[in-house]
């Protein structure tokens, strides 16, 4: 079981882009590179010029970014949630409070179906009366394995978030 | 920060109490073992790296900006260009000022910026590759595909909650640093030095009870008020 890796991937491709794309404007600004001169302009007229004689390329270049903005709306929508939060499950909300009965004021108990029963997701709020220590030592040795036996099979990841409130 | 309109008498008085085993001995051991009798034993990860690889920060609000700021870029640029080459330019993002600006400037020129973007592409990578610190305590568990993780702040009161029901103590603070677990209670004027005992204790058998795998030491401050 792993943490989304998705944000970090996708920080470690930018920032490397970053890098590169600085370092080689910071190399060549410090006549770093041999044979290219700090003096020479970013966007010689030349190049404009090629650019400008041949449209295809802008509209090959306005494709390249279409899809690069569809790659980064679908991380941005994966940093928002979609697909992460999964599906409240019902059944596995009402096992949790039967389990959890014995302990008073139990709020924001959620038990949370992410994916194709891939993963179970768990959370639930205590009093600070309460005894943690026997609400989390039931949901190890009880709870869980029967919310994932109801769910899918015991082989199922599940990862329970355990607030205690004032 | 002690409540304001209190006199304190006498600040000081302080336990240790060892609530739980490293959790690095864990690790040691293993290793041990497996060096000592060979390749016969495979490799357990130890619970503590188990759950901080699940409860470790997944950087959603760093990766939000930047998502955020790389679609809207990339979309007004692509709008841009295709509205350009179709003959009606938008004009949303000032895309002539900066060929203008890149025709004229010189590679020199960028020493700056150049020194900027290497930061932040710096700080990003930075990001990307450190763990960063668990934002839920992680709780030892009989199995290995189960995580719990009790939040910091949970654990802050719970540990409280024990603390004040020590007899004799009027309030208790508790700080979660990285190595140690700060409780400073604050007593009546007649406060005897085994409250800290208690209190350590308390605090000790709570956290040994939720199984929390945190720093491994308690310690208790007593602070006396005035009457």
């Amino acid at each position: 079981m792993r943490q989304y890796a998705g944000n970090r991937i996708g920080l470690a491709v930018v920032g490397a882009l970053l890098l590169l794309l600085g370092g080689y404007a910071w190399l060549r600004g410090k006549d770093k590179l041999p044979g290219l001169s700090p003096r020479a302009k970013v966007l010689p007229d030349h190049t404009a010029q090629v650019i400008a004689d041949q449209p295809w390329a802008l509209w090959v270049v306005a494709l390249v970014m279409l899809v690069l903005a569809l790659v980064t709306f679908r991380w941005l929508l994966l940093c928002l949630g979609w697909g992460r939060r999964g599906l409240r499950s019902g059944t596995g909300t009402a096992m949790l409070c039967i389990g959890l009965k014995d302990v008073e004021g139990l709020t924001r108990v959620s038990a949370r179906v992410v994916g194709d029963a891939a993963r179970l997701r768990i959370s639930l709020c205590c009093p600070s009366s309460a005894d943690v220590g026997a609400v989390v030592h039931k949901l190890d040795k009880e709870i869980v394995s029967r919310i994932r036996r109801e769910v899918r099979d015991d082989e199922v990841g599940t990862v329970v978030r355990v607030h205690v409130r004032r | 920060m002690l409540p304001a309109p209190v006199m304190i008498l006498q600040t000081g008085g302080e336990g240790m109490v060892r609530a739980m085993p490293s959790p690095c001995t864990c690790v040691v051991v293993t290793t041990l073992q497996q060096i000592l009798s060979g390749a016969g034993i495979v490799a357990q990860e130890s619970p503590l790296r188990r759950s901080g690889r699940v409860l470790r920060p997944a950087r959603t609000p760093a990766g939000t900006v930047v998502a955020l700021t790389l679609t809207a870029g990339l979309w007004l640029a692509a709008a841009e260009v295709v509205s350009a080459l179709l003959g009606r330019p938008l004009g949303w993002l000032p895309v002539s000022d900066l060929l203008d600006l890149a025709a004229r400037r010189a590679w020199g020129q960028l020493t700056l910026p150049a020194l900027v973007t290497v930061a932040v592409g710096v700080m990003m990578l930075l990001l990307a590759a450190v763990p960063g610190r668990c934002r839920l305590v992680p709780v030892e568990t009989s199995d290995p595909l189960i995580v719990i993780g009790i939040t910091r702040a949970g654990l802050r009161r719970t540990l409280r909650a024990v603390a004040q029901e020590v007899d004799g103590v009027q309030r208790a603070r508790v700080r979660l640093r990285r190595r140690t677990i700060e409780v400073v209670v604050i007593t009546g004027p007649e406060s005897s030095g085994s409250m800290l005992k208690q209190v350590g204790t308390a605090v000790g058998d709570r956290l040994a009870g939720v199984g929390a795998l945190t720093a491994g030491e308690v310690v208790v401050r007593l602070r006396r008020r005035g009457l």
